[in-house]
């Protein structure tokens, strides 16, 4: 099972305390909006991404199990 | 570009030439028209109309439309194009909706498609369109 990072846009209200946790995992655009990783989330990292999580003011951010295969961030 | 004058505006066919309808929006210019400065028209309002749920369209939208506008009204400086480019690839896929992505399309390929007409503004400080008709652009 791999883990793969979702966002609710509509809450994320652009605290960007999730990049500032994970820096090399989530960078920030200049209004400290995430940029999510498109693949899936480095296993080793799953307890930091967890926390930045966990951090979010909004509730925006979560951490969403995913089946190997699925290819995540693809856009229609 | 000229593959897409012979094509009817319609969904399918745009699609199997690897085309897409963007935003839906269809600007027509006249011969003289400046086309960064009627870009930056449909920038503006495609920002405006932004529904302001998710930031990277309210913030992204309106930095792009704010920078168009300077770069057609000769007021950009030298960084301003690849700003642009580089929030216009910061929109796309980050929103609830789809507003944003549309908006992102027709900058990405304005910069594209008008590259040489968005330098001129830049590098003149103002539009060099009287000189060369849109037409001419598009050939």
């Amino acid at each position: 099972v791999t883990h793969r990072l979702v966002i609710d846009w509509i809450r994320c209200d652009g605290y960007g305390l999730c990049g500032d946790l994970v820096p090399d995992i989530i960078e920030l655009d200049e209004w400290r909006y995430p940029i999510l990783p498109a693949g899936p989330v480095d296993a080793t990292r799953l307890h930091d991404v967890q926390r930045a999580v966990d951090c979010c003011p909004m509730r925006a951010l979560r951490l969403e199990r995913a089946p190997k295969d699925r290819r995540s961030g693809a856009r229609p | 570009v000229n593959l897409a004058w012979d094509l009817p505006l319609e969904a399918g066919a745009l699609r199997k030439a690897g085309l897409t309808f963007g935003c839906g929006l269809v600007g027509f210019l006249g011969a003289g028209a400046c086309g960064v400065a009627a870009t930056a028209g449909i920038m503006a309002f495609l920002a405006r109309e932004s529904a302001g749920q998710c930031g990277p369209c309210v913030f992204g939208l309106r930095a792009v439309a704010d920078a168009l506008d300077r770069v057609a009204g000769g007021d950009a400086d030298a960084g301003e194009l690849a700003r642009i480019e580089r929030w216009t690839g910061l929109i796309a896929g980050r929103g609830a909706c789809h507003h944003p992505d549309g908006a992102a399309q027709l900058m990405a390929s304005t910069l594209e498609v008008l590259a040489e007409d968005l330098e001129q503004h830049v590098r003149l400080g103002r539009c060099a369109m009287g000189e060369r008709p849109l037409a001419a652009a598009l050939a």
